[in-house]
């Protein structure tokens, strides 16, 4: 599974490290858009299609089915690899924010962030499994109207927090927020890794 | 005689095509060649081998293990080389290898030079830049670089020329020098069997036609040639026939058993040993 994981990396260190210099570049010319601190969520989102889309555009799952690998070490390789570089991206965001002007990123913006990212790739990953990573596949389109319609209810939920409820007062939250992900990410590990066991070459 | 690869009654259907109850060994230390026109179920065969389709039905045992219970062992000692090779076009030959590589406990990084080395290939190149025949001659040095047992190619030979194919084929040859490594690939080029497979089996409309060694196939079967006129076919005769082909000039007879087939038939007709094409095109017309 290492090897795999390293894989990625290493097959993404040159867009990686593009990423990295500009967003020091822009930091260091003192560029203070908020949207900066979140910059590296995008990241996240961007290196890991990055990652698929080579697999995807070179056929390469055939590949590493042939190689000594179980099928499920294959899957469980990519969610690592996402949620190792989503701690990168997380990471870089709290830090960019504690240098570039206005307030930093509090960890629960952080942790909030985490569990968007993770509601999202325990989304995202069984479809890829299912359908292969094309864009332009039916599911693809559904998930992006799905994501279309959370960022709608976040903007109203936002409001509403924004509005007249306290927040801090509902206890454990967080708590029960990452256990129900938890499980949510596990349910989709298990589907992602039945898909892919089904899948043909 | 060790059987480093069985086949018992394999089938897998697919909407419109169905492979049916393929039967077939291979003894550690041969080539088998495994032939057929195209669509026949060759890659088919090739890629439930190596788990890549599920099977309907039937056993696959590599290495004498369940091919699925053992896959990843069983993978640790294969080297497959698929039809088109894939790998990441942008990339060159040290980068690839450096991605391969850590999968393979007994990778051999001075093997892997050295066969680079002897196939006159450029390592700093990128994939995307080599020639079929080059692709494929680095997917074969891949393979060989962990030294396996089971070597697997779909169709290696096709597109390739003449002078790639034939320096194709003797590497496969020189392989199982050792006796303990076995070949198995497959095409519909018949000459590339005649001049390096010590089995064939060939798979025609998704059955098994036969998998024996060449020269036997080579000795039992005949092609019997001869005027329209003189043959009237009948039950007795139609019993012997394995091909068949009527043209203007007369017909053509294929046949496991020529002397039976022969006293069957009037005089005047001609015998002829059949080469391996006339096994596959006269049973694929039959």
């Amino acid at each position: 599974m290492i090897s795999l994981i390293r894989k990625d990396f290493y097959l993404l260190q040159r867009a990686m490290l593009i990423w990295i210099v500009a967003y020091i570049a822009f930091i260091a010319v003192n560029f203070s858009s908020p949207l900066l601190k979140i910059v590296p969520v995008f990241m996240v989102f961007f290196l890991l299609a990055s990652a698929l889309a080579m697999d995807d555009r070179n056929n390469l799952d055939p590949l590493y089915c042939s190689l000594p690998l179980k099928r499920s070490t294959i899957v469980i390789a990519r969610y690592v690899f996402s949620f190792l570089i989503m701690f990168a991206g997380l990471l870089l965001s709290w830090l960019a924010s504690h240098v570039v002007p206005g307030k930093p990123l509090s960890l629960r913006a952080i942790f909030a962030t985490f569990l968007g990212t993770a509601f999202f790739l325990a989304l995202f990953f069984p479809l890829n499994y299912r359908f292969g990573f094309r864009l332009e596949n039916e599911p693809f389109k559904i998930l992006g109207a799905l994501l279309a319609i959370a960022a709608v209810l976040f903007g109203l939920v936002t409001l509403i927090l924004r509005a007249d409820i306290d927040f801090s007062r509902i206890r454990y939250l967080e708590f029960y927020l990452a256990l129900i992900l938890a499980g949510m990410v596990s349910f989709s590990l298990l589907l992602s890794i039945a898909f892919f066991r089904r899948r043909e070459w | 005689m060790e059987h480093i690869l069985e086949l018992a009654s394999v089938g897998k259907s697919f909407p419109g095509f169905t492979l049916k109850d393929v039967s077939f060994s291979l003894p550690r230390g041969y080539i088998m060649g495994l032939i057929g026109p195209n669509g026949a179920g060759k890659t088919t065969t090739i890629k439930l081998i190596m788990n890549l389709l599920r099977k309907s039905s039937g056993e696959i045992r590599v290495f004498g293990l369940d091919h699925i219970r053992n896959e990843v062992e069983i993978k640790s000692r294969i080297g497959f080389v698929y039809d088109t090779p894939i790998f990441y076009e942008h990339l060159n030959l040290l980068q690839m290898k450096k991605i391969i590589a850590p999968f393979y406990k007994t990778w051999d990084d001075r093997k892997f030079q050295s066969l680079i080395k002897n196939f006159d290939l450029p390592p700093q190149k990128k994939i995307k830049t080599l020639s079929r025949g080059m692709k494929m001659k680095y997917a074969l040095a891949l393979a060989l670089s962990h030294d396996a047992e089971l070597i697997i190619m779909d169709e290696p030979t096709s597109g390739l020329d003449p002078v790639f194919r034939r320096e194709l084929l003797d590497i496969l040859h020189e392989l199982i020098e050792d006796e303990q490594k076995s070949v198995l690939f497959s095409t519909h080029i018949t000459s590339d069997l005649e001049r390096v497979a010590d089995f064939v089996t060939f798979i025609n409309r998704g059955e098994l036609v036969f998998s024996a060694s060449k020269e036997e196939i080579l000795e039992n079967y005949r092609v019997i040639r001869a005027g329209k006129n003189k043959v009237r076919m009948d039950a007795g005769l139609s019993r012997h026939i394995r091909g068949f082909r009527e043209s203007e000039f007369g017909i053509e007879i294929l046949t496991n058993d020529a002397a039976a087939c022969k006293a069957l038939l009037s005089k005047g007709v001609v015998v002829e040993k059949a080469s391996l094409e006339d096994i596959v095109f006269l049973t694929g017309k039959a």
